[in-house]
């Protein structure tokens, strides 16, 4: 009985020793068969181990001492042959010579070496995959897309851009600024309604005093007044698509909507919810019409398309392929708008 | 003795974090010259074309076009030949400098409040902006990493990363005709103004 524990013992260090061995340093696998016959010492490197072999495998650090300044474990030759474990010593790499075990002690310190390998990122080519991982969505109507893509391109180019310029040109820079501050500002349902829909109570309050500064002080928004607040100067932006992806419903697929231009199907939906919370949308119900309702939402129309011309020139005038650029950019964008 | 070394490993453990606050520090200084430098020709230049050329200087020092060009093409970069290399980073730069300058509206300057710098890894740092620049707020991040000196490896505006936006465009080009449709591209875009 005491010599079965003994033997147990001996196979459990030699296994824990191989263990250790082939994870930190797989130079040190030379290895020790012990058979009925005698004893044969193997490279793990060079050879394989021999096949039907009864014998029982160690490494051979764990049955000889080493002659090295931090020996390792005692030895225990152990007679008896048990259930062999040596397939744990296979997976070693064949290309070097066997080494003599005086070396082993510093071999042990190899790992090292790689961490050299990635302090040069610079001209080293292990950086060309870096933009790997870059936030993409589905495309499966990519053909149509591209035509809708192509169609908005010439309505752009050929009836936007010009009205646009026309627009520029009639009104100097501060009068469309307070038409943008104005127009912001009365959008402020969108803001506040999709705050507290994502649970943003903080961000809903500073939205609400925001506007209230800007109404009064800023005389109906025309100033931005609250631009001098530092707490109020940057609240994140919200809109409905944002509060769909805090909720946890994704893109869905890319969309390219004729004059509108990119979306994914949630943030399409979303925009319905961000129509109907814009006090601009509200005109028709409250009986304004005509040339009055005309007045107020052209201005807002105008404003809009201006400052998606801009967006939309920054983003293709240097593209290699323009849909891509926009398909990325608008799926970049939003990203980080659902993260805010 | 033993208080000696608790002293030492003290002194340390504080001068890790010192040395990062350090180089981010330092990478900080460095964008926040260059991009004055960048504003104060951007004031004084008549229109962008012109911009692009007398900022062309300028950019080569403080942007690693190298890395830019590199890492927008992505693993395909292995397959180019030096040469091809060269051409590429050559017509890649041309096209980001006239991206870069083409941001500028004559008459209107970019107002740039720096918020605190960020170290991802030792040589790398991130700083984030806010700029104000036509009555809008952008957030933008300059990525900057110690190549030869700090160098502005790339810019993230609003979430959008230029070398990641010019990375998916490469990648089409680069799946349908290899080396040499990639570089036709580049041909392309450079060419049209």
């Amino acid at each position: 009985m005491k010599r079965l524990f003994f033997i147990l013992s001996a196979c459990a260090i030699a296994i824990s020793t191989l263990e250790a061995a082939t994870a930190s340093d797989l130079s040190n696998n030379d290895i020790v068969i012990i058979t009925k016959d005698g004893v044969e010492k193997v490279s793990a490197r060079g050879r394989k181990l021999p096949k039907n072999s009864n014998g029982t495998v160690f490494l051979r650090s764990a049955v000889e001492p080493l002659p090295s300044p931090t020996p390792q474990k005692p030895s225990k030759p152990a007679s008896k042959p048990t259930p062999k474990p040596q397939q744990r010593a296979t997976p070693a790499p064949a290309a070097k010579p066997p080494k003599p075990t005086a070396k082993a002690a510093a071999d042990t310190k190899e790992p090292t070496i790689r961490i050299q390998k990635k302090s040069t990122p610079a001209h080293a080519d292990d950086d060309l995959d870096e933009y790997s991982n870059v936030a993409t969505i589905a495309d499966p109507a990519e053909p149509v897309n591209r035509g809708t893509f192509w169609l908005n391109h010439q309505l752009y180019n050929y009836v936007l851009r010009p009205f646009s310029k026309a627009y520029e040109f009639v009104l100097p820079s501060p009068a469309r600024k307070a038409i943008h501050n104005v127009f912001e500002n009365a959008e402020y349902p969108v803001r506040v309604v999709n705050h507290a829909l994502q649970l943003e109570f903080k961000r809903a309050d500073l939205e609400t005093r925001k506007f209230v500064v800007n109404s009064v002080a800023g005389v109906g928004g025309i100033l931005r007044v609250s631009d001098r607040i530092p707490e109020l100067a940057n609240i994140p932006p919200a809109d409905t698509g944002q509060t769909f992806a805090k909720w946890g419903i994704g893109h869905g697929a890319y969309v390219v909507l004729p004059v509108l231009g990119p979306r994914s199907v949630r943030d399409t939906v979303g925009m319905a919810g961000d129509y109907a919370l814009n006090p601009v949308s509200w005109l028709s119900y409250g009986g304004v019409t005509g040339a009055t309702a005309l007045a107020i939402s052209g201005p807002s129309a105008a404003r809009n398309m201006n400052s998606r011309m801009n967006l939309y020139d920054a983003a293709t005038r240097d593209a290699i392929d323009p849909y891509i650029a926009v398909r990325t950019g608008y799926i970049q964008y939003r990203e980080q708008a659902a993260s805010k | 003795m033993k208080k000696l070394s608790v002293l030492l490993s003290l002194a340390l453990l504080a001068a890790i974090p010192d040395s990062f606050a350090s180089s981010s520090a330092a990478a900080e200084d460095f964008l926040k010259k260059s991009v004055n430098e960048v504003v104060g020709i951007a004031k004084s230049s008549p229109n962008s074309s012109a911009l692009a050329e007398s900022l062309r200087p300028i950019l080569v020092k403080i942007i690693s076009f190298d890395a830019m060009t590199r890492r927008a093409v992505g693993p395909g970069w292995r397959q180019f030949t030096s040469e091809q290399q060269k051409e590429a980073i050559r017509l890649f730069s041309t096209l980001i400098i006239r991206t870069y300058s083409g941001k500028f509206t004559p008459g209107e300057l970019p107002e740039i409040t720096y918020k605190a710098a960020t170290s991802p890894s030792p040589e790398r740092v991130e700083v984030s902006t806010t700029t104000l620049y036509k009555g809008s707020r952008y957030n933008v991040i300059y990525r900057l990493e110690e190549i030869d000196g700090w160098r502005i490896t790339d810019v993230v505006i609003e979430g959008v990363s230029m070398v990641a936006n010019y990375r998916t465009q490469f990648d089409g080009e680069f799946k349908q005709g290899g080396v040499d449709a990639v570089l036709s591209a580049l041909k392309k875009s450079v060419s049209t103004p």
